[in-house]
């Protein structure tokens, strides 16, 4: 179909056609099967572009709530218990026994996990080639970020970053910097630009944008991204254990 | 379809719709049990269950709001059949070709049948729609983008700061564009 064409299914859509060229149009789509065909897979384009796109965080807060639903189903399903028979003396000691370990290893095992679980800190050192004030900077950030005062590294890191200091190693800190300061939606975009470019950082971003997920018990997510984290990466082994308890 | 009557379960489909957790928490009550049941007699976990039933219910949320959706049967037929097909495909592609699935996938409810086929479709379409749009120039994508989540084109025309005779058209040509990709692929006549 030409561009004119495509106008016209615009025009149509919006209802801007008078009713003379309402008629010929509808003629034309039951008599031109490329007309209509085209023109249905238009508005069902238009469809999915106002539904994905324009209503992407209704659609998110649905998925959210689904998971949750979901999550609750899965912990308070009933069970059902078929016989009830007298038992001996030692048989309750034993079942006593395989109560508590049943009980240490739902813990261990189907507990949702939390992000202060997996949460590991340690200090870093990092140089630049920079002016003096953004060695200074830079110096701040570090010694705030080793002492854990994170919501100072997180300002300190981002006016690094401001003034021209982008490396994707500081980019790395400040996310895990504003993570730590609950200032998780702000961490999720540094995580985001990581993971698009091509540097070292970006595989280990992928774990931390995870364990930012994780903290804000957004689990599906967390799962999304856990599954993402490659088998190269020393993180793996706990990320698909992760994703599976999610 | 649409000129039967509408059944009584077309609450499920429009709680979906609306998110209303009650009405999730129901179908979690009164249908989950019973396909993660037949998922697990069937080579599967209940976390694959689990995992297979969420997007089962996310593509219904998406059907209901893009298409006009008015189930004529119960929801359990339909649901549950949803389900098993979206397994039987998995399994499928896994090729685990061992495994076999005791019975047909069909229902007793040849409108069930009907519908679960639909939406088969529409999910098969949707994920067409996003691999094609990931194919359109970045240009296009922008506008687009805006063009949707602005849901206004004389807003879009002052955001992108062109006039509004000029955004209209170009969003004309660009979901020409994204029309003419999903047309030239081989999925497309499949699923017409």
């Amino acid at each position: 179909m030409d561009a004119d064409t495509y106008l016209l299914f615009e025009d149509y859509l919006d209802g801007r056609l008078s009713d003379e060229e309402k008629r010929m149009f509808e003629a034309r789509l039951t008599s031109d099967a490329e007309f209509q065909n085209s023109f249905t897979t238009y508005k069902k384009l238009n469809a999915f572009g106002k539904h994905t796109i324009g209503k992407a965080k209704e659609r998110e807060a649905f998925r959210q709530n689904l998971a949750k639903v979901a999550n609750d189903y899965a912990r308070n399903k009933p069970t059902t218990i078929s016989k009830i028979r007298q038992l001996r003396p030692w048989q309750y000691a034993a079942a006593a026994t395989v109560l508590v370990l049943i009980a240490i290893s739902y813990f261990q095992f189907f507990a949702i996990p939390t992000y202060d679980d997996y949460r590991e800190f340690s200090p870093i050192s990092i140089s630049v080639r920079g002016t003096e004030s953004t060695s200074e900077l830079l110096q701040q950030a570090q010694s705030a970020y080793n002492n854990e005062n994170f919501e100072a590294a997180a300002v300190a890191f981002t006016r690094l970053r401001n003034a021209g200091e982008g490396s994707p190693e500081i980019l790395l800190y400040n996310a895990i910097a504003l993570t730590e300061s609950d200032e998780e939606e702000t961490a999720a975009e540094l995580y985001e630009e990581l993971m698009n470019g091509d540097s070292v950082y970006a595989e280990e971003a992928i774990w931390y944008a995870a364990l930012n997920r994780l903290k804000q018990e957004k689990h599906s997510l967390a799962k999304e991204l856990f599954k993402k984290v490659p088998s190269t990466s020393p993180h793996y082994r706990k990320a698909q254990k992760l994703q599976k308890k999610l | 379809m649409q000129n039967k009557n509408v059944h009584s379960d077309q609450r499920y489909v429009d709680g979906l719709a609306q998110n209303d957790t009650a009405i999730i928490n129901a179908i979690y009550k009164n249908f989950v049990p019973k396909v993660i049941g037949y998922i697990r007699k069937n080579s599967g976990s209940e976390a694959q269950a689990q995992d297979l039933i969420q997007e089962v219910l996310m593509v219904i949320y998406d059907q209901a709001h893009q298409q006009d959706l008015k189930l004529t049967c119960p929801f359990d037929a339909y649901f549950f059949l949803l389900c098993k097909r979206k397994w039987f495909n998995q399994l499928k592609k896994k090729r685990l070709q061992k495994v076999t699935i005791n019975e047909e996938i069909v229902s007793e409810h040849k409108e069930a049948d009907q519908f679960a086929f639909e939406t088969a479709i529409f999910e098969e379409k949707q994920s067409l729609f996003n691999d094609m749009f990931k194919k359109l120039g970045k240009a296009c994508q922008d506008l687009l983008k805006v063009v949707f989540e602005l849901d206004d084109m004389k807003k879009t025309a002052e955001k992108l700061d062109i006039s509004y005779a000029y955004a209209r058209k170009k969003k004309s040509l660009c979901i020409g564009q994204l029309t003419e990709l999903i047309q030239a692929s081989p999925k497309y006549e499949q699923l017409k």
